[in-house]
């Protein structure tokens, strides 16, 4: 919710794109960092909606 | 009948003679007819004088009172004992405990062919009371078809009565229950029998369209039970009044039922209550139109008509019956709490498989984490590998190169310093040269021109002209 029109699914598309082109050695190294920096950026929004997702689920937790 | 002593003819007289009413305001006609009716059989058949000391030839110029005393003589005389009669009671009065009704029968198109007076006194009714407990004052209602133990009395001055003593219930309930079941009959022949108990019940019922007298007790516990639930449920109950027992009952539910059902959307179902009573009370429920409104009703009907044994149409025709109006607030307050259930265990579901999806998803976030945190590591430091040996290669292939280039180089100076023009032209060698052109072959040489000669230490020039 924070960034605009934030979606789970997309940005864990994107994550596991950019996971399998580092792992097949797709990525350029002058991409490298910047995919780094993205899947970084990625992660924290997907993990803050899955936290978000959890106090939900459990309300008096 | 054929036990009778005297005046039997008369009794039997009076039985066909359809008209004949017997009250105690009729009196005088009666007393003028059976005097016509003593008189002609008394003269041919009986020696009535026997009885009454009193020839009756001479009976026009009897008094009233002799004339009546004679008539209960007569009665008292054909009825040594009460006997047992069927009859419905049209109309009822109680009088310092003391109840008088009248007594009718009627024909199958509703004609009222034979009507009597009937009392009964205080302490036959005790004693009916305490035979028949509760059902005894069901019984004595106007409307309700009896058997009854009669005294046939005849008072000078009150006239024709009869005095009841006893009341047999299993008459009327028989009766009550032929009637019943010739309604069930016929709403099946029409075909809406159990049309009811097809309608859909909402899960959770909360708009209540309830039928039933305000001053009912049951119309009081059935609210009470559902307003005091302890789930904290809330229930609109709107009350349609309506008489819950005698004539107007058919009329008022019939109505009521109409109304409920022309209000689209409004109800989720209708219930028709009432404070208990005994069966006879209920007996304005074994009705046809009842059976057939509940039976045609687009809402489901739920009827707490309150009684323990038998059902009534009204609750045969129901969606459902219940014993009580609390039973039926209870089945409304269970419904909401099944339902609550069914919704907390849905969610439970749903919580549980969401936690899973969260733990899964957490769980591959951690890796993809993980691993984008090494694989680049291994991948610099592999890019890094292969500098390095890219770099080895190359040192190594300039080595190489240097080498054969100086190589190349030493020998090439060498070529070069033996081959340079100096050195040769030390050693005593010239180059001669016409028109700029180097001359290495006798064939270009040509006499005419001017000829260069460059030795070692300087150039000579011939002219042959």
């Amino acid at each position: 919710m924070k960034e605009k029109k934030f979606k789970y699914d997309d940005a864990l598309i994107e994550l596991k794109q950019i996971l399998q082109d580092i792992q097949s050695d797709q990525t350029g190294i002058d991409q490298l960092s910047s995919q780094i920096a993205r899947s970084k950026e990625l992660i924290n929004l997907c993990k803050t909606r899955l936290r978000e997702i959890e106090s939900s689920i459990n309300p008096d937790e | 009948m054929g036990n009778f002593a005297i005046g039997n003819l008369a009794i039997q007289q009076f039985h066909s003679s359809a008209v004949l009413q017997f009250s105690s305001f009729a009196v005088s006609q009666f007393s003028s007819f059976a005097i016509q009716q003593f008189r002609s059989f008394a003269v041919q058949q009986f020696r009535l004088i026997d009885y009454f000391g009193k020839n009756f030839k001479s009976l026009e110029s009897s008094s009233l009172f002799e004339l009546n005393e004679y008539i209960r003589k007569v009665f008292a005389l054909n009825f040594p004992e009460p006997i047992w009669i069927n009859c419905e009671i049209s109309q009822i009065k109680e009088v310092r405990g003391n109840f008088y009704l009248d007594l009718v029968e009627q024909n199958e198109k509703e004609e009222v062919v034979a009507q009597a007076s009937g009392v009964i006194w205080y302490k036959s009714f005790l004693f009916i009371k305490s035979k028949l407990g509760e059902l005894a004052a069901s019984l004595l209602q106007a409307g309700t078809h009896v058997k009854i133990k009669v005294n046939v009395d005849f008072n000078e001055r009150y006239g024709y009565k009869l005095v009841i003593e006893d009341i047999d219930p299993t008459y009327t309930m028989g009766r009550l229950e032929l009637a019943r079941q010739k309604i069930i009959e016929r709403l099946k022949s029409e075909g809406v029998w159990g049309l009811n108990k097809l309608v859909d019940m909402p899960t959770v019922v909360q708009k209540i369209a309830l039928i039933s007298s305000d001053k009912a007790a049951g119309y009081a516990d059935f609210k009470t039970h559902l307003e005091q639930n302890g789930y904290g449920y809330r229930y609109q109950v709107d009350l349609f009044v309506a008489s819950m027992q005698g004539q107007n009952t058919e009329r008022d539910v019939c109505s009521a039922i109409d109304q409920i059902n022309e209000q689209k959307g409004k109800y989720d179902c209708i219930v028709i209550i009432r404070g208990g009573g005994s069966k006879l009370d209920l007996s304005s429920f074994d009705n046809f139109n009842i059976g057939y409104k509940i039976s045609t009703s687009r809402l489901p009907v739920i009827t707490g008509i309150g009684h323990e044994i038998d059902e009534s149409i009204a609750d045969m025709t129901a969606y459902e019956a219940l014993k009580t109006p609390t039973a039926c607030a209870a089945m409304f307050i269970d419904k909401s709490i099944d339902f609550e259930a069914k919704i907390l265990d849905i969610f439970q579901v749903i919580q549980t498989f969401g936690r899973l999806n969260v733990e899964k998803n957490m769980a591959f976030l951690e890796y993809a984490e993980k691993t984008l945190a090494q694989r680049p590591l291994e991948i610099l430091q592999r890019n890094k590998n292969d500098l390095a040996v890219m770099n080895e290669m190359i040192q190594a292939h300039v080595g190489f190169k240097f080498k054969s280039a100086s190589d190349f180089l030493t020998q090439a100076s060498k070529i070069v310093e033996l081959m340079d023009p100096q050195k040769v032209l030390q050693k005593g060698y010239a180059i001669i040269t016409q028109d700029g052109k180097t001359i290495t072959r006798i064939p270009e040489f040509q006499q005419d021109k001017t000829t260069y000669i460059r030795f070692f230490d300087g150039e000579v020039i011939t002219n042959n002209n």
